[in-house]
């Protein structure tokens, strides 16, 4: 900053000398306006060096710690931020089972604080998952959001280490976002939309209460093959054929060419279980479904569903959500069917606000039109 | 008085009235009647989504169109005629005006209960697959305050002076040139979309015009 101050002086000498005393000849003005012009330019050069300076040290991080919970923010850490960060710890004990017999382990979570109007805030985990090598998700400008969502933002981010540390066949059955995220109105109110617009007959029998639908097209049985259960007969030939060239690469050209043009229910039986081993990934309903009975599950089971979840390998995707839910799975699957329900999203044809915000229009623009003045 | 501004601007504006009662009932038909396949059958509920939502479309337009042409017709006459019989009518200018602005109204009572008809027939006509339901009403509140939005808002042009219209149209295409010579000389500055975006967001004049127009929704 020394070229700051330098800069300053030179230019208040310039502006001293330049306004003292005698009058000056033409000469003399030119001079010293020239004089000024330097010192003006030297300043902008100082002000310049030390600002590229500023720049290339970059944000300075700074963290946050509450127990197990590290929060390292890069920048001025936010003060909602500040105050979200316990909250955020005691969602991730309530959440995953926490406490003095069985510490969480230790997680870290970044926040990048993006400088700007509005100020954004994006929250990813310090280190990216290992198992699907993505990063974290960009939960979006939350730096005007109260410190409960901030808190349940990283939450979620902290959670996706204890989430990701599961068995293959949940993590395959899960899919790779974090679950819990999905327990929002919003979210549900997607599912119902999914729900009623799907075209799968066994995904529209389990909209229309049947619970047996609804735990095949969940993937939690412990059926053969989840598609077979989740798919009908005269659907599978369209889903192979939706997935042909994948199949192809996996099993014999003709098998895949038999179920998509001679609908051979065997042949699409046996690509189904030969082709896509992991069926989960193409289920009826997305995985966003499958979250949400996650997070319905940690939910009803408390504290102590996590760890039970985790522990309970070896066993049916429905009886380990059972056991950590603490409820019969079909007890589980009908709480998770009513909750979507119950968040049908409202109609948006109007909105209240919208509604009175053009009833004031329409005064206003009223009030002009008596007012105009044609034949005055 | 009042009825009397009404029957002579009835006189005047009772064709396009008249055709756009008739288009505004049309259009909850159109927008259910291509749904093809999907209708009764709940499995496909997402192409009658679909299709209902490309042809909601028509209810702004409509509404737009009925705001246009009646907001339009209510001072056509005068303005034709030099005001003379305005002039000749012994109330104040405020009350004329008054008079116009609620004869219009009355007027566009037509296409807001040709859309709410329209739309009950056409809800009715429709099996609703299960989890969808029809918004007649709805749709109707909306569709009457966009064609009030739209017909106080070309009112109170027409009412104005060729002047006044003039500083509007003027002040317009002063904005897009304005636009031009910035986007020109490279200046990060969006004149267009700043203006564009008071109009269309909340609170904007033209909110209610955005979104979607679902006659048959989740």
């Amino acid at each position: 900053m020394s070229e700051i101050r330098l800069g300053v002086g030179l230019v208040l000498v310039s502006l001293f000398a330049a306004g003292s005393g005698h009058a000056q000849s033409t000469a003399e003005v030119r001079a010293r306006f020239v004089a000024l012009a330097d010192s003006a330019e030297v300043l902008r050069q100082a002000v310049a060096a030390a600002q590229a300076r500023e720049e290339a040290k970059g944000p300075r991080p700074d963290s946050l710690r509450h127990d197990g919970l590290l929060v390292v923010v890069s920048g001025t850490v936010p003060p909602a931020v500040r105050a979200a960060v316990p909250l955020a710890w005691n969602t991730l004990v309530r959440r995953y089972g926490g406490g003095p017999a069985r510490p969480l382990p230790d997680v870290t979570v970044e926040v990048v604080v993006e400088a700007g109007t509005p100020v954004t805030l994006t929250f990813r985990p310090a280190q990216p998952p290992t198992r699907s090598g993505r990063a974290g998700p960009n939960l979006g400008q939350l730096a005007s959001a109260p410190a409960d969502t901030l808190a349940e933002a990283i939450a979620l981010i902290a959670g996706r280490g204890y989430w990701e540390a599961g068995d293959s066949l949940f993590n395959g059955w899960r899919g790779v976002l974090d679950p819990v995220w999905h327990l929002r109105e919003a979210a549900l109110g997607r599912l119902y939309v999914e729900l009623v617009t799907t075209t799968s007959t066994v995904t529209r029998r389990c909209f229309e209460g049947d619970n047996a639908s609804c735990r095949a097209v969940l993937g939690v049985d412990a059926a053969p093959h989840p598609l077979l259960a989740s798919y009908s007969i005269e659907e599978r030939p369209d889903l192979v054929a939706r997935h042909g060239i994948l199949a192809a690469s996996r099993v014999p050209a003709e098998w895949v060419s038999g179920c998509m043009s001679h609908r051979d229910p065997e042949l699409c039986d046996r690509v189904l279980s030969q082709a896509f081993p992991n069926g989960f990934r193409y289920l009826p309903l997305g995985e966003q479904s499958r979250h949400a009975l996650l997070a319905l599950t940690l939910e009803l089971g408390g504290a102590k569903a996590f760890p039970r979840l985790r522990a309970s390998t070896g066993q049916p995707i429905g009886a380990r959500l059972a056991d950590a839910a603490g409820v019969p799975i079909d007890s589980l699957v009908s709480a998770w069917r009513s909750g979507i329900v119950a968040a049908r999203p409202k109609s948006v044809a109007v909105t209240a606000a919208g509604g009175w915000a053009a009833m004031g229009w329409v005064t206003l623009l009223g009030l002009l039109g008596l007012g105009s003045s044609r034949w005055r | 008085m009042f009825r009397v501004i009404l029957y002579t601007q009835w006189k005047w504006s009772r064709l396009p009235v008249a055709l756009l009662t008739v288009g505004a009932f049309l259009v909850p038909l159109l927008a259910v009647q291509g749904t093809g396949e999907a209708r009764g059958t709940t499995a496909q509920a997402g192409q009658l989504l679909a299709y209902v939502g490309a042809m909601g479309t028509f209810f702004p337009l409509m509404a737009g169109l009925s705001g246009l042409l009646v907001g339009v017709s209510a001072w056509a006459a005068d303005h034709r005629a030099g005001h003379v019989y305005a002039l000749s009518l012994p109330v104040p200018r405020w009350q004329l005006a008054l008079f116009r602005l609620g004869a219009g109204l009355v007027l566009l009572l037509g296409p807001v209960l040709a859309v709410w008809l329209g739309s009950q027939i056409a809800v009715t006509a429709v099996e609703i697959p299960l989890g969808l339901q029809g918004y007649p009403h709805l749709i109707t509140l909306r569709f009457m305050l966009c064609t009030l939005v739209a017909y106080t808002c070309f009112f109170a042009i027409s009412a104005g002076t060729s002047r006044t219209a003039a500083i509007i149209l003027g002040g317009l295409l002063a904005l897009i040139a304005a636009q031009i010579l910035l986007d020109a000389v490279g200046l990060d500055l969006h004149l267009l979309g700043t203006l564009l975006e008071k109009l269309f967001f909340w609170p904007g004049p033209l909110e209610i015009y955005t979104g979607r127009w679902m006659l048959i929704d989740v």
